[in-house]
């Protein structure tokens, strides 16, 4: 098959059309991006808001995604320890105390560096305040601007430099549920309003869905072929809430969402992420029309990878599925390369696939195995050829 | 699996004063009226029924049921939390009772999220079906440094100590929460349990834990198991 640019290749495994070679889809985390990047020599390697593709584009990726919303504000950002960061969501960050608050813990967290050798461990942000707790809250609270170009510009920017050559995806992460019990009104008081409270919760899930309806649509007029909303409902085992209350509190609100994207672009594609196991649920998020939605967390929950592309792979395409939690940070060289071998196996054949490791590539990965993943996918992605032949 | 069902205790009426009814309990503490279940609860020690026998009878029957659904996953963790605080509201009760019983704990259990890692709701789960299951337990939060592990281990002079890590990044400071309790001269003293998502068996095993819980049903029954092994008695 004579090689297809990466717009077409992306579009025609959403389509599960014949394509030349498996599509890639690699996402990092600041530290384990400035690490690749020199490999490459790419010296602007930034993450979050100020996302550069470089690195990406470099390693075969076929689409250009740029992330805004809850998660693009914070999980990117440099907070100093002891430190805390409101975001424009008024939402409070902070470091866990991995580096250690003083002289004595930090030699104590350097100790673990020397472990790991050049696989870095370092503290992720965490939400430390809420801004809504109690109606009055809600009444007061004050969503960003849909409209603000500090999201836009870098949007049209991309879409500018790269929209003729590669897919473009805007990701609006976190979105509903996640964006309501993680950020907006903390975990455990989210799951104890959903009966003490119903209303309050009903009114957080609104406003995101307000927000993020305007500025997906703000998105969409820009030219873009994707967006992806991440909204973390599994966990390791199973989903965290019934499927029942996902379909009572997200699915139509979702329903909504997508309806007013496609009324500015009708041909608009759609992800749909979550971490964790949400098999229960991918029935109700192909009724919603997604064409993309991935299989995230491979080592716990539903494992059952052929069983899932047989039973869905017709009706929406799949990303993701190797794992990140154990084998990209743990494995040898050469499990990895098996590991990438098996996923491709079970969910490359008969397209409809995108190659991606389930989950960001995170500071803890040893840059033998993300090298060990990247020549891996060149040689077993490749339709015509074993495996894909 | 067949559904799981309530299951009332033997003989509880023998136990319990002429007409004395628990199955509004057993429910209240199933769906999760924590409010009621307090109420019930005091009603019950004014009527003087034994505080074990309102731990056993009233209040276990529906929180075991919700602890079975939740492996079963036909709860999640919404239901399981409100069926957790009904749960908490009735033991806040009950506990200082027992203790002036002189009933003793099946075991001292320190847990903690290990340094760095903030995620805290399936060990809040967890800390509360241990209380449950018997074990006096104190729940040192996220975030919690090697030395304060350390140092709450000897002052309670417990037997088991948990820690939970939900990140692939933070996961080490399990290994180096071992490593600081070996090197305090305490590893003899406690049985090591550990618990959260990137987690395996392997990993206990390599970083020399005793157990591993896959979820919060496996972490108390390994506890259960852990207690009953031989280890150095505290001085």
């Amino acid at each position: 098959m004579k090689e297809l640019s990466h717009r077409e290749r992306f579009i025609r495994a959403l389509r599960h059309e014949p394509i030349d070679r498996l599509p890639r889809f690699f996402r990092f985390k600041r530290e384990a991006k400035e690490k690749v990047a020199r490999i490459f020599g790419i010296t602007d390697a930034e993450t979050g808001l100020g996302h550069q593709p470089d690195l990406e584009l470099r390693m075969g990726n076929d689409v250009v995604l740029y992330q805004i919303g809850i998660n693009a504000e914070f999980s990117h950002r440099e907070i100093a320890i002891g430190d805390t960061w409101h975001s424009p969501f008024n939402v409070g960050y902070g470091k866990s105390g991995l580096q250690g608050r003083n002289e004595e813990e930090h030699k104590e967290f350097m100790k673990t560096q020397e472990y790991w050798g050049p696989a870095k461990v370092v503290p992720e942000n965490f939400p430390s305040s809420h801004p809504i707790t109690s109606m009055e809250d809600l009444k007061n609270y004050k969503w960003p601007d849909p409209d603000d170009p500090r999201l836009l510009d870098p949007i049209k920017k991309m879409v500018d430099e790269y929209g003729d050559e590669y897919f473009t995806m805007v990701d609006l992460s976190s979105t509903l549920i996640e964006a309501a019990y993680a950020h907006i009104v903390g975990t455990q008081k989210f799951f104890l309003m959903l009966f003490d409270q119903p209303e309050l919760i009903e009114g957080v899930l609104d406003g995101l869905t307000e927000y993020y309806t305007e500025l997906g649509k703000n998105a969409v007029k820009l030219g873009i072929d994707m967006i992806r909303v991440g909204d973390d409902v599994g966990a390791q085992q199973s989903m965290m809430l019934s499927p029942d209350s996902w379909r009572e509190l997200a699915k139509p609100r979702f329903e909504y969402m997508f309806k007013e994207f496609k009324k500015v672009n009708k041909d608009l594609f759609i992800k749909l992420h979550s971490c964790g196991d949400y098999s229960p649920i991918i029935p109700d998020i192909i009724e919603l029309g997604v064409d993309l939605s991935g299989l995230m967390q491979p080592t716990g929950g539903n494992k059952d990878q052929v069983g899932i592309k047989k039973k869905y792979g017709a009706d929406l395409a799949l990303v993701g599925g190797f794992d990140v939690q154990n084998l990209l940070p743990r494995g040898s060289v050469e499990d990895v390369r098996a590991g990438v071998l098996e996923v491709i196996k079970n969910l490359g054949v008969g397209g409809g696939y995108i190659f991606s490791p389930s989950h960001y590539i995170l500071a803890d990965v040893p840059i033998q195995n993300i090298w060990a993943m990247y020549e891996a996918v060149q040689d077993f992605g490749e339709y015509g050829k074993y495996p894909l032949d | 699996m067949s559904e799981p069902r309530l299951k009332i205790p033997e003989g509880w009426e023998e136990r319990a004063p002429e007409g004395w009814e628990w199955s509004e309990l057993w429910e209240a503490v199933e769906v999760g009226k924590h409010i009621f279940t307090d109420e019930f609860v005091r009603k019950a020690i004014d009527t003087g029924i034994n505080p074990r026998t309102i731990l056993d009878d009233g209040l276990f029957p529906g929180f075991n049921l919700q602890g079975d659904r939740f492996t079963e996953q036909i709860i999640f963790i919404p239901e399981m939390l409100i069926t957790a605080r009904a749960m908490k509201a009735g033991l806040a009760l009950i506990r200082p009772l027992l203790a002036a019983q002189a009933e003793k704990p099946i075991g001292v259990f320190v847990m903690g999220t290990v340094l760095g890692d903030m995620h805290d709701i399936g060990q809040s789960i967890v800390a509360i079906m241990l209380e449950n299951a018997g074990f006096q337990l104190t729940n040192l939060g996220t975030d919690v440094h090697p030395d304060k592990f350390i140092e709450t281990i000897k002052e309670l002079k417990a037997d088991l100590v948990g820690f939970s890590a939900l990140l692939s990044t933070t996961v080490y400071y399990q290994k180096v929460t071992i490593d600081e309790i070996e090197k305090a001269g305490l590893r003899d003293n406690v049985k090591i349990l550990i618990g959260g998502a990137p987690t395996t068996q392997d990993w206990a095993d390599e970083i020399g834990a005793d157990g591993w819980g896959r979820d919060a049903v496996q972490a108390v029954k390994q506890a259960k198991r852990l207690i009953a092994e031989p280890r150095t008695a505290w001085a």
